[in-house]
């Protein structure tokens, strides 16, 4: 065994403890004490030997030189890693300690070698701790994997966490070596994204909102409207001593319209929520439908229709509902200025779901408006692209934008009578969603 | 007229419509409603009296395009515009065409009922003005070619002997068709005369009256 290096003396006290080897990582020893310690020890329970074994001959010697150099240029690259390099035993207790992670988790080699690593587990890790160890235990093979670890200040920090399981002679697990990089940065910039994405999507909404704003207020008017009539149809008929059926027709007919009203506003407070997108499992019909009272409202202002075939077996996707909606509400402005631009008579809007392939959802919208102009189709997912006088460019990139983030796929197709059709696609599979 | 006149109310909002149906047959009024300017247009029958409470915003035919199309029907129902928006130019335009009047949603059951009322008698002033029109239409086409010219110069001021002599006959034989065109006309006086010959078109009052 090449990478033998504790001397036979020491070996022999030490024979009955080696697992509780103590290995200097952080701070290895000079080149003279360096040989009474190892970085990976194979323990053998040495037979009594006579004095003369215990002196080396020539060509033991230079074996020996050459594989301490060889140590030394390994323990060089551990000791100056910036990764964080511990070794602990099954249980835990930690037995190296390199400076890489006195410098990630600020206890000093000193201070780690007495504790346990589930210090350095923040508390919603645990679970996820208690697995990995039972896999390691029962000698599985364990990947690569993205953790919290808890500094000795407090602070948690994101780690990628690569563990290799060190046998002993009889194959059992005796040690788990761990290598973290600390990606706290990487996660903090990919979360700065992240916010200024919704930031952008929500700011989007809420300009888009505005401009809905005269739709939104003829189409509380209606039920409204249908309220006061109501109201006052059924106080006239009390007066009047007319049947109590007629009056209590009335009165559902009230109730009914409060909540259409309901709904609506339900609607628009949907869209102006605050930025933080909130992921969990939906059916895409549901979200389709739910846009339905603003999308018909906004028809309703230009004299359209909006048609509606959603197929029922579609698998549940996962997303953020009002994102998604948002990303409808913009096809569908889209889809009305295409038509008032074109002065087509037939003004219809068909939101379309299907299943495209196996495990993936399409939600379609077409119009018969002037179509997409052959220079126009390359740009009109950039930023700052528009052909609105009044338009801010951001409707379609921002939508892009949110498919991207669902992990879906976002396009554009010329009808071949009249219009065109957005597309937005989303994987059903659930697993690979969440991951 | 006997006929009791209808309220024909035009939205494509079904709970808006059945509300102002409760209403208006809560105050004995004759409703009909429907919920697109098409489907009344097919329904509608221009003798029947009444009035139309219209939607300005429907999908398909809008408020305005019916309108419109009554014009140019020739159909003189009275019109109700009720709309969400009411904003300035689209009611400048409906009144323009004709509108009786034009209320804003939501509104107060007695401003809708009052629209109506008005609408109502508006039309059923119009559809007298009608009939008395063909009543004196009627009276004008039994009058002999003879008679219609002795009627025009007499309404238009001229003497018996002016018109004798623009007619190349003689006083006395003017006199008798005078007299025939007064009996036929059922006028008992020249004044009265002037004033059918103004109701039904054939001459214009020197000052208007408006």
């Amino acid at each position: 065994m090449p990478c033998f290096q504790v001397t036979e003396m020491k070996k022999r006290r030490q024979t009955k403890k080696t697992s509780r080897t103590v290995h200097s990582l952080a701070n290895p020893p000079n080149s003279k004490s360096y040989k009474s310690t190892t970085i990976s020890e194979v323990q053998t329970d040495l037979p009594a030997r006579s004095l003369a074994d215990w002196l080396p001959d020539e060509a033991t010697a230079l074996e020996r030189q050459h594989t301490e150099a060889e140590l030394r240029r390994l323990s060089t690259i551990v000791r100056n890693s910036n990764d964080a390099v511990t070794i602990q035993t099954i249980l835990g207790e930690i037995l190296a300690w390199n400076r890489g992670a006195e410098l990630m988790y600020g206890y000093t080699e000193a201070e780690a070698l007495g504790m346990n690593i589930q210090m350095l587990i923040p508390n919603d890790s645990r679970q996820e701790a208690v697995i990995f160890a039972d896999r390691v235990a029962a000698g599985k093979t364990v990947d690569s994997f993205e953790t919290n670890r808890l500094t000795k200040d407090g602070r948690t920090i994101h780690v990628w966490l690569t563990v290799t399981v060190l046998l002993d002679v009889s194959g059992k697990p005796e040690a788990i070596a761990t290598t973290e990089r600390d990606i706290t940065p990487v996660k903090q910039a990919e979360e700065t994204i992240r916010i200024q994405q919704a930031e952008l999507a929500h700011m989007s909404r809420v300009h888009v909102v505005g401009e809905f704003a005269a739709a939104m207020a003829h189409e509380l008017n209606q039920p409204l409207c249908a309220i006061g009539i109501n109201a006052q149809a059924a106080q006239r008929m009390i007066d009047a001593n007319l049947p109590m059926t007629e009056v209590k027709e009335a009165l559902s007919d009230i109730l009914e319209n409060v909540g259409r009203a309901t709904r609506v506003v339900q609607g628009l407070k949907d869209q102006l929520r605050s930025c933080e997108p909130e992921y969990s499992t939906l059916d895409i019909n549901e979200v389709v439908s739910g846009i339905a009272p603003i999308a018909e409202a906004l028809g309703r202002c230009e004299n359209a229709n909006v048609v509606y075939c959603l197929d029922d077996s579609l698998q549940p996707v996962f997303g953020d509902r009002i994102q998604l909606q948002q990303v409808l509400l913009n096809l569908i402005r889209n889809a009305l200025d295409a038509m008032v631009a074109s002065q087509s008579i037939r003004r219809e809007i068909f939101i379309e779901t299907n299943k495209c392939e196996d495990g993936v959802a399409t939600v379609s919208v077409r119009d018969c408006g002037v179509g997409i102009p052959d220079d126009v189709a390359e740009h009109i997912f950039e930023p700052f692209f528009t052909t609105k006088p009044e338009g801010m460019g951001m409707g379609l990139a921002i939508c892009s934008s949110i498919i991207t983030a669902h992990r879906g796929r976002f396009w554009a197709s010329q009808n071949t009578d009249c219009g065109c059709t957005f597309h937005f696609s989303l994987p059903c599979n659930l697993e690979a969603c969440q991951s | 007229m006997n006929v009791q006149p209808t309220a024909f109310i035009v939205d494509d909002d079904l709970s808006v419509r059945r509300a102002i149906q409760r209403l208006a047959s809560s105050v004995g009024l004759k409703v009909e409603t429907h919920g697109s300017a098409q489907e009344f247009l097919d329904s509608y029958s221009p003798s029947n009296p009444g009035c139309l409470v219209l939607d300005v915003r429907m999908p398909g035919l809008s408020g305005l395009d019916l309108q419109d199309e009554l014009n140019a029907r020739g159909i003189t129902i009275p019109v109700v515009f009720m709309s969400g928006h009411g904003d300035v130019p689209m009611s400048v335009r409906a009144m323009k065409a004709g509108a009786v009047d034009f209320i804003s949603k939501p509104f107060n059951d007695q401003v809708l009922l009052d629209a109506i009322q008005h609408a109502l008698a508006q039309d059923q002033k119009s559809r007298e003005a009608m009939a008395e029109l063909s009543e004196i239409l009627h009276r004008i086409d039994h009058l002999t070619p003879r008679e219609r010219e002795v009627f025009a110069l007499v309404v238009s001021g001229k003497l018996n002997k002016q018109i004798a002599y623009q007619l190349g006959t003689s006083e006395k034989t003017v006199k008798v068709h005078r007299g025939r065109v007064m009996h036929k006309m059922q006028a008992d006086s020249l004044a009265e005369l002037v004033l059918l010959a103004q109701a039904a078109g054939l001459c214009k009052p020197k000052v208007q009256s408006e």
